[in-house]
């Protein structure tokens, strides 16, 4: 058995702890990934006790996913032992809205496994996980250090936290984090793959060049030195004071090659247009239309998984969640899920080579 | 001169990928990410001096020298 999944509701943290433990019990765990509703408190302290010799990393959550399973107020784990993964290095960056340079902390996690070159040698057996808490509103500049720092992907996704209560934050090895990210760099024992999909399609051919913004506020002024939401309006089509009737079905994308990365409208604000995802100078972006979420993460999966894995981790955003709960999609989405053993969350932001808004990102262990 | 955008791009992902295609195939895409639109730039672009200033610090930050 190489990895083993629970979703588990308790009274509290200790009798998720207890529950797990007891659902575990003759398995260990190398690492064990949770995803726990804001609304316990301490769930990584309640889960290093119960399990002192095992790396524990994970997020809150909104709402959290296992198997074939959609819940609220619950606890997701998955657990992993020597079967599928060999080892784990973790990391926590704090304070990462100082956008701190991760070149030495990536240097002493590849130094944990023998450096760089042992990594770049068995590339298709290591890969990277990132939880992000989210309030710090830091991912992009996080991930574009990280690329620069590292060749490895990271996959992952930015913290939640329930309405019901709590706090957003992320976890390791027994304490909480907030402005943090946790890294992790697994090195899996039959390898891993990695999927992003996002029911995102363009809808404009027509290329817009991102000619004046501001990053680090996420703050979007002008396409091709006209004002963002008067071009905008002129691609869909439509009255310019209609422009945020349409912000959420036609978010805005980096089309690389064959890969969207969508970038989503948050609010007009400042003579500009606010994002979830700032966007550098000189990018250019296509408009996009949402499609169906079900029908394009069934299609993803069965193309990236022609086999039977280990485990697969779920990192779905929430509006994606959100809009699966309002067309009643919940349970074919999950379906899909069901296949595997696999656990997510619902995030608030996904990261893969960048962050990304509205979209899945996915790590799928051999 | 024409091309010298899409060469030093081109530089980037050999130096930084040594053979290996996931990690050409992310090199391209972290610079699309950072504004390059990387397939835009052909052998006879124009070489135009504030994205070959652009591109040129990207590759400092890769490591790679243009």
């Amino acid at each position: 058995m190489a990895t083993k999944t629970l979703s588990i509701k308790g009274t509290d943290s200790r009798d998720v702890a207890r529950q797990a433990k007891e659902a575990l019990a003759g398995f260990q765990p190398k690492l064990l990934l949770f995803f726990a509703s804001s609304t316990y408190e301490h769930p990584e302290a309640a889960l290093q006790e119960a399990f002192p010799d095992s790396k524990i990393i994970g997020s809150s959550s909104h709402s959290e996913y296992c198997n074939a399973c959609y819940t609220s107020g619950s606890v997701s784990i998955m657990a992993m032992d020597t079967g599928s993964v060999e080892d784990v290095c973790v990391q926590v960056v704090e304070n990462i809205g100082a956008e701190p340079d991760l070149r030495e902390v990536l240097d002493g996690m590849h130094n944990y496994y023998g450096g760089a070159e042992e990594i770049l040698a068995n590339y298709e057996r290591y890969v990277g996980i990132v939880l992000f808490e989210s309030s710090a509103k830091a991912e992009e500049i996080f991930m574009d250090r990280l690329g620069m720092a590292t060749d490895l992907l990271f996959v992952g996704g930015s913290s939640s936290a329930s309405d019901g209560g709590g706090q957003s934050l992320v976890y390791a090895n027994g304490q909480s984090y907030s402005g943090a990210a946790v890294l992790a760099i697994l090195k899996t024992t039959k390898g891993y793959d990695v999927l992003k999909t996002q029911s995102a399609h363009i809808f404009s051919e027509r290329k817009l060049e991102v000619t004046k913004s501001d990053l680090r506020s996420r703050i979007l002024y002008e396409f091709d030195h006209r004002p963002c939401g008067e071009v905008y309006a002129e691609v869909l089509g439509i009255p310019q004071n209609e422009i945020q009737n349409y912000f959420v079905c036609n978010p805005l994308g980096v089309v690389a090659g064959e890969e969207i990365f969508v970038r989503t409208f948050n609010q007009i604000q400042d003579g500009g247009i606010t994002l979830h995802c700032g966007l550098p100078e000189g990018t250019e972006i296509n408009v996009l239309k949402i499609g169906n979420i079900v029908d394009d993460t069934k299609k993803a999966l069965d193309e990236a998984i022609p086999y039977q894995p280990a485990g697969v981790i779920n990192f779905n955003c929430l509006y994606r969640t959100l809009e699966i709960l309002n067309e009643n999609q919940v349970e074919p989405y999950c379906a899909l899920f069901g296949r595997y053993p696999s656990i997510g969350f619902s995030t608030n932001g996904e990261a893969y080579l960048g962050h990304i808004n509205e979209t899945s990102t996915i790590l799928v262990i051999k | 001169m024409a091309g010298q955008i899409h060469n030093m791009i081109q530089t980037v992902i050999t130096q930084k990928a040594k053979g290996n295609a996931v990690i050409a195939n992310s090199i391209r895409t972290k610079m699309y990410l950072k504004g390059i639109a990387v397939d835009k730039f052909t052998a006879v672009s124009p070489d135009d001096p504030a994205t070959m200033q652009k591109v040129r610090e990207i590759a400092r930050e890769f490591g790679v020298l243009v």
